[in-house]
């Protein structure tokens, strides 16, 4: 399956967050709106109310209201505001001019014998099926004779404006967030694509470099990108090497394996037939051969950075030849440190250590020592020791010439160190050769990871 | 001695076979991973050459599975790939040596020799047994510094009984091991190998080297 691009995912990722907020934004919003709006309209009510005891004055029958209010929607019939007096047996003492209308008072049963002191607020349905907002309180009015008589004050207003400025708020509110959210979203588009162009441009670049345009990636890019291009341009400049190397080795190895062929030919004229001379060749070119298969293992050093354990390496290199010169019941002396970690290829480290430890299991009487220590800075020390006939100071000149081809290299001399010696050489390592206390041969190896 | 030998290229393998057909053993050829297992576990072998790269089943799993039939003839194992790694497998999967190709017969041959000699416990291929001096790698057998002259299959049976030193062996398992499989067996000529040793070692019956032990085999007496 095809990875959704990065611009998808961003912009999904950010279309989702935004609506998300966006909405519990617009719920907060009218959340808040209602609550203010109810409160209002409460208190509005209840302001009404207060306006018709201001009014209220005691007469014979109970209680005379004016005729004409300042509020002048208790004035105007049907205007949607009207006021209602309830003694305290419940029946209508007063209505407003406005309810000369009104039939059947809607929920009137339950706030019209409010307890002297309490306020009540609310919503109801009129039977006309328009809803309406209710405040009520229950008042005591004590008349000439100083005798208490109790009423209830009921203003009833319609709902309709309430719901029409609700449902106005709500409109322009989403509106407005809906129209916000496409804004936010055409500007994120705009910033991606701003803000990819830079990858886009290093695409551009590595397909420049695949079609050999040029050779490494030269743009400006930003800070985030510079550690990959300068990783790319790193591994561009590596293969490259490699590239040379491998042409190299593989001139070198067709033409180290000429001259053999050249005498084994000879060798097989009619009236010449050296069979020693053939198998000096064969053995020559088996040689080469051989040196350039092992060699093959070398693929990238520096780029594998992992470090390698090289404890293991060392154990299962030692195991494997006590089991192979078992005859000798060599005495192995190891101190190996755990935390010795070789920085390249593992095969590298079987191919060093490898050559070096047979070597000393084959030329030993009966003893060799190891040690593998780490250093400062991820360098790392290795020394094998034998008690074996060591080699000569004349030798180890040889052995310690770097760079030479097989083919002119002296005969004896083993493919195992001209092979350790090649790896060293990639890894800019060091080999000393010196006489051991044992007796024999002592191999120090130092491995300095050097920087990319 | 019965070798299993493992190569899947038919020239190598014909040659190989042939050269240790020569050397005295009894050779058995398998050309890829399954058929040395089946005859691995089919035979008894006293040691088994196998190439790492096989078709089928390859080199190192053929050694692991014999391991684990519990086959602990010594193994050698054949390389064309000279790296380390290889190498150290191959002896971690319970190979006893290893060879990297191409290499030389009389190579492979002294190290087979040096991987029975250390089974049968011996430093040297030369086994002095009290008069009788058997020298493994050249295969010639002296009684009292004199050259005897044996046959092949002679040979491989008192080679047999010497590196069994001290077992009592049945004719069974002389026939097994000193014939490979395509063989028309007969466990009687047996008896008439082991009469000729006797008549050739000990011409006066003086200290009779081979025991008949009846109804189960023959053992070899003389232990140093």
């Amino acid at each position: 399956m095809k990875r959704r691009s990065l611009n998808k995912r961003l912009l999904l990722a950010a279309a989702g967050i935004l609506a998300i907020f966006l909405f519990l934004t617009g719920l907060a919003l009218e959340r808040a709106f209602v609550k203010s709006l109810t409160r209002a309209q409460e208190e509005k009510l209840h302001s009404n109310i207060l306006l018709l005891i201001a009014a209220a004055e005691p007469d014979a029958l109970g209680l005379r209201l004016p005729e004409n209010f300042q509020e002048a929607r208790f004035n105007r019939i049907a205007s949607g505001l009207y006021g209602f007096i309830f003694t305290a047996r419940g029946v209508e003492l007063w209505r407003s001019p406005s309810a000369v209308m009104v039939e059947q008072i809607p929920g009137a049963a339950e706030f019209n014998k409010l307890p002297v002191g309490t306020r009540q607020y609310g919503r109801v349905r009129s039977t006309e099926s328009e809803p309406f907002f209710y405040a009520a309180r229950g008042v005591a009015w004590e008349d000439d004779d100083g005798k208490l008589a109790e009423y209830s004050f009921v203003v009833m207003e319609s709902a309709v404006p309430y719901q029409q400025e609700l449902q106005e708020f709500l409109t322009t509110l989403w509106v407005w967030l809906a129209l916000a959210g496409v804004l936010l979203l055409v500007a994120l588009v705009l910033v991606l694509r701003w803000g990819l162009r830079p990858l886009h441009s290093l695409a551009r670049d590595v397909g420049r470099i695949e079609r050999g345009e040029v050779s490494t990636l030269a743009g400006d890019y930003p800070a985030e990108l510079a550690g990959l291009t300068q990783n790319l341009n790193q591994l561009l400049r590596h293969e490259r090497l490699q590239r040379e190397r491998y042409k190299n080795k593989l001139s070198d190895l067709a033409h180290s394996l000429k001259t053999p062929l050249a005498v084994a030919r000879g060798a097989l004229e009619p009236n010449s037939s050296d069979a020693t001379t053939i198998e000096e060749q064969l053995q020559r070119m088996d040689d080469i051969v051989q040196y350039q298969l092992q060699r093959a293992v070398v693929l990238m050093p520096q780029l594998g950075r992992e470090g390698v354990a090289l404890t293991p390496v060392v154990e299962k290199l030692l195991q494997a030849m006590a089991k192979v010169y078992a005859d000798k019941a060599v005495q192995i002396d190891s101190k190996l440190d755990r935390h010795a970690l070789f920085y390249g290829d593992e095969r590298d480290a079987f191919e060093v250590l490898g050559n070096i430890i047979e070597n000393a299991f084959k030329y030993c009487a009966s003893q060799v020592r190891i040690a593998v220590q780490s250093r400062a800075e991820r360098a790392v020390a290795i020394v094998i020791e034998d008690d074996g006939p060591g080699i000569k100071d004349a030798d180890r000149a040889l052995v310690l010439q770097r760079g030479q081809r097989l083919d002119t290299r002296s005969s004896g001399q083993g493919i195992g160190l001209a092979v350790v010696e090649d790896i060293l050489a990639d890894y800019d390592a060091d080999m000393d050769i010196r006489a051991s206390t044992l007796g024999g041969a002592l191999f120090e190896l130092n491995f300095r990871p050097t920087q990319l | 001695m019965r070798v299993l030998l493992v190569e899947d290229e038919q020239k190598l393998r014909e040659q190989l076979a042939r050269a240790l057909t020569e050397a005295g053993y009894a050779v058995d050829a398998a050309a890829d991973g399954e058929e040395a297992i089946f005859m691995g576990r089919e035979y008894p072998y006293d040691l088994a050459v196998i190439d790492l790269g096989l078709p089928k089943v390859d080199g190192i799993e053929v050694v692991k599975t014999l391991r684990k039939l519990e086959r602990d003839f010594p193994v050698l194992i054949l390389t064309a790939r000279g790296h380390w790694q290889d190498k150290v497998n191959g002896l971690d999967s319970g190979a006893d040596d290893y060879l990297v190709k191409p290499f030389h017969v009389p190579e492979l041959l002294a190290r087979l020799n040096a991987l029975l000699r250390r089974r049968g416990g011996a430093a040297t291929p030369v086994l002095v047994r009290g008069p009788i001096e058997v020298d493994t790698l050249a295969k010639t057998v002296k009684v009292n510094d004199a050259p005897v002259t044996l046959t092949a299959y002679e040979y491989r049976v008192l080679e047999y009984l010497l590196v069994n030193p001290g077992k009592v062996v049945s004719k069974t398992e002389l026939t097994d091991h000193i014939y490979d499989q395509d063989f028309d067996r007969d466990s009687n000529v047996i008896e008439v190998f082991v009469g000729r040793l006797r008549k050739k070692l000990d011409p006066d019956a003086s200290y009779k080297p081979i025991e008949t032990i009846r109804g189960q085999g023959y053992r070899f007496s003389i232990t140093e």
